[in-house]
């Protein structure tokens, strides 16, 4: 972000409404309603952001409650709260950031018109099945209470974990 | 003298803490009676279930792949493969870069590796997140 092309919205101000920038943005104050940038928007620390936010690169070290879409990525700092769905190609989260929402995130994330068809565009799986323990423990009874009804399970509900060797 | 190291792992069915030897590879929830699955679990192929549950981690491998209703891990999930399920996880969940998500997910913490597809569930993470899993199962897969 070249900071001579970004424009501060001050940790006093308090804004409402709908603000367009046609470079980057950082927004350290209070602001209430749409943010569209071609380049990058800051939240800073302490920033409270009511606003649905659509950039290129969208960085949150405060708080946003609303919809965001980053073209290229979002980051979430260690203090970032966001509520709101997320849109994004790449999602970046810190230790100790909290997110609440719906969460889109991919190459085709931001260009996908329907998510439902995206997500239903997953081909159909085959019915083999291999669930295997790290360790190389043994095979042992397997009580873990599965409940999978309307479902092919192949693993055992309550047999052995499928051992290869035995196999 | 009662020095045997031991641990206390959260059931996953009552949520109750329970004190098992450090060494034990399975153990019977005293406060619900139901077993409970200690080790890491590594998905390496196709795998349908309705819930994958354990107190260890849960892998999925690059070519392995989870339809279901649920992943519950206490201690973190690791996606290389293809995951259609929920996923609650007490630790990190880590999307690899093969990696796709499609389904809820609670955890503490999130970490997308760039290439790594999530596909629109909710999700819900930080320190407070609910690692519950009553919504999220209620939901047909
Ligand atoms: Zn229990």
């Amino acid at each position: 972000m070249s900071e001579a092309q970004t424009t501060v919205i001050g940790r006093d101000a308090k804004i409402k409404g709908e603000m367009s920038f046609e470079q980057s943005a950082r927004i350290l104050g209070t602001f209430e309603g749409k943010i569209v940038a071609k380049g990058d928007v800051q939240v800073g620390e302490g920033a409270v952001c009511r606003a649905s936010v659509e950039a290129t690169t969208v960085m949150v070290d405060g708080l946003i409650e609303g919809d965001v879409l980053a073209r290229e990525r979002v980051e979430l700092t260690a203090k970032a709260r966001v509520k709101g769905d997320l849109c994004a190609a790449a999602l970046v989260v810190a230790d100790g950031a909290s997110f609440v929402g719906h969460c889109r995130v991919g190459p085709d994330a931001t260009t996908a018109e329907h998510p439902a068809t995206a997500a239903a565009a997953t081909n159909t799986p085959t019915n083999a099945t291999e669930v295997e323990t790290k360790s190389a423990r043994p095979a042992r009874p397997w009580s873990g209470g599965w409940t999978a009804p309307n479902q092919p399970v192949v693993v055992p509900t309550n047999g052995a974990w499928p051992n290869p060797s035995a196999a | 003298m009662n020095d045997t190291p031991s641990r206390t792992v959260t059931c996953y069915h009552c949520r109750k803490p329970v004190t098992i030897s450090a060494y034990a590879i399975s153990a019977t929830c005293p406060g619900c009676y139901k077993g409970l699955v200690l080790d890491d679990l590594v998905v390496r192929d196709v795998h349908w279930a309705g819930k994958l549950r354990t107190c260890g981690k849960v892998v999925v491998e690059r070519k392995g792949r989870v339809i279901g209703r649920l992943i519950q891990a206490a201690q973190g999930v690791e996606v290389e493969g293809i995951v259609e399920a929920a996923v609650v996880s007490g630790g990190a969940v880590i999307v690899k870069t093969t990696a796709r998500l499609s389904g809820d997910c609670r955890a503490p913490r999130l970490i997308v590796e760039p290439g790594a597809t999530i596909s629109g569930g909710h999700f819900h993470i930080g320190p407070d997140a609910p690692l519950t899993v009553d919504e999220i199962t209620a939901r047909p897969a």
